[in-house]
């Protein structure tokens, strides 16, 4: 008679690869080799991507799932409510500093911070490729802070969707950005933008603005602006803001391969 | 096409504990490490190749392996970075009534699907252990698979300590 623990490391391995990170904090009070199992899934590419919905979150794991895996993720994606608790976020920053030592991707939804938890979160930004803060009522008021272009020269794509009260100044430093999603920040101001595009962004590739009616003043041309500054865009989403597709401009965008300008302006 | 060459030949294969079992070449190739095996003997040589001896892969084994791989040997087989991505995808009724089967046939078909390298049977096996391992506390799982408490007390001691915080929450 064979037992499970004769099956060599890799089939092991294999059987493990099906649990979730609770499953698996759990299953490693089995025995010695189980957690030497466990041991091996927390740092196989399994890992390199993890995604955690508060809903799902059961907050006695929250350090114990970052002292096990942080080390291997690459990707993080956190999706948390706006009443989140107080203690809990502070503990989302201080594992993801501690622990996440190879991140380069990092999405925070539906988190508010307030100044004092955003200047402890920013300190992992250096290392960041892909930075999305989508929905976070990121607000340059109550955060008194600015993103330091020159500090993030890693960030390539930055997602600020959603940021309803975001002006503008809170990016305008930045000077790698590829792909900017500033779709939904209804208060985004045409001056900060300008001065983004004009003399701050070398060379933008993705813009995504739906909805951002304050971006698109009646009196300026948004997409000459974009074409002489910005002529090496491959992708222009400007729906509901009321502004009219114009293929005679649009076709002097060299690298344009989609652009997307439907729905009526927001608000009429 | 060589009109006298059947297009599906016949192939032996020889279990650790010499019985021997003939199947198909097209069944066989499902095994990544005969595959392997067979393409390195070149063109025109599977039919004289000779049984393929299979030394860690018992006869009751590989009996089991002979089947799923004929019933399957029509199907466009995943490859292992496609199971990766698999998690609860649907399973075929006939492997769900193929694995009814006792632990000790599981965890041998486990063995020799991943030395075979099968990765669809590799996935289907292992899923099943899986399966039965979800959602049982350690003590539960111990007791299923017959697997003894080995943890000392200071080992227990130090579990406790490390995660007292989150009792005390």
């Amino acid at each position: 008679m064979i037992s499970i623990l004769d099956l060599n490391q890799d089939c092991l391995n294999n059987i493990f690869q099906y649990f979730s990170i609770y499953e698996l904090i759990d299953i490693e009070d089995t025995c010695n080799a189980f957690k030497t199992t466990c041991e091996f899934v927390y740092k196989s590419k399994k890992f390199h991507m993890l995604r955690i919905e508060l809903r799902f979150l059961r907050c006695e794991y929250f350090e114990a799932i970052f002292d096990r895996i942080g080390s291997t993720i690459k990707e993080l994606q956190f999706s948390g409510g706006n009443h989140m608790d107080k203690h809990l976020k502070e503990s989302l920053i201080d594992v993801i500093n501690d622990h996440c030592i190879k991140l380069s991707k990092l999405t925070i939804n539906y988190v508010q911070f307030d100044h004092d938890s955003f200047i402890k979160l920013e300190k992992c930004f250096h290392n960041l490729t892909y930075l999305d803060l989508s929905r976070c009522s990121i607000n340059e008021n109550e955060l008194k802070h600015c993103l330091d272009g020159e500090k993030l020269k890693s960030i390539q794509t930055l997602k600020l969707a959603g940021n309803t009260l975001l002006n503008g100044s809170f990016f305008k430093d930045m000077r790698h950005i590829r792909v900017l999603d500033v779709s939904y920040c209804f208060n985004l101001l045409y001056f900060h933008f300008f001065t983004f595009i004009k003399n701050n962004c070398n060379q933008l590739r993705e813009l995504d603005a739906t909805g951002s009616c304050q971006l698109i003043p009646e009196d300026e041309n948004i997409l000459m602006d974009l074409l002489k500054y910005q002529p090496y865009l491959e992708k222009i989403v400007m729906d509901n803001v009321g502004l009219q597709k114009d293929d005679e401009i649009l076709s002097q965008f060299k690298n344009l391969k989609h652009s997307s300008f439907a729905g009526r302006r927001f608000g009429t | 096409m060589d009109i006298d060459r059947p297009s599906d030949p016949q192939v032996s294969v020889v279990s650790s504990d010499g019985t021997m079992f003939h199947t198909t070449l097209k069944s066989i190739l499902l095994s990544g490490t005969i595959k392997d095996m067979i393409e390195h003997i070149g063109e025109g040589g599977v039919e004289n190749m000779g049984a393929i001896p299979l030394q860690n892969v018992d006869s009751k084994t590989l009996e089991i392996v002979i089947k799923w791989i004929e019933h399957h040997k029509d199907n466009i087989q995943p490859t292992s970075e496609e199971i990766k991505d698999k998690t609860a995808d649907f399973i075929d009724p006939w492997d769900e009534n193929f694995l009814e089967m006792d632990l000790d046939k599981l965890y041998n078909l486990i063995t020799a699907a991943n030395y075979l390298n099968i990765p669809q049977l590799l996935w289907l096996s292992t899923r099943k252990i899986a399966m039965l391992i979800k959602n049982r506390t350690p003590q539960e799982i111990r007791s299923l698979f017959n697997i003894e408490d080995d943890w000392t007390p200071q080992e227990i001691e130090a579990v406790q300590k490390e995660n007292q915080w989150c009792e005390e929450k």
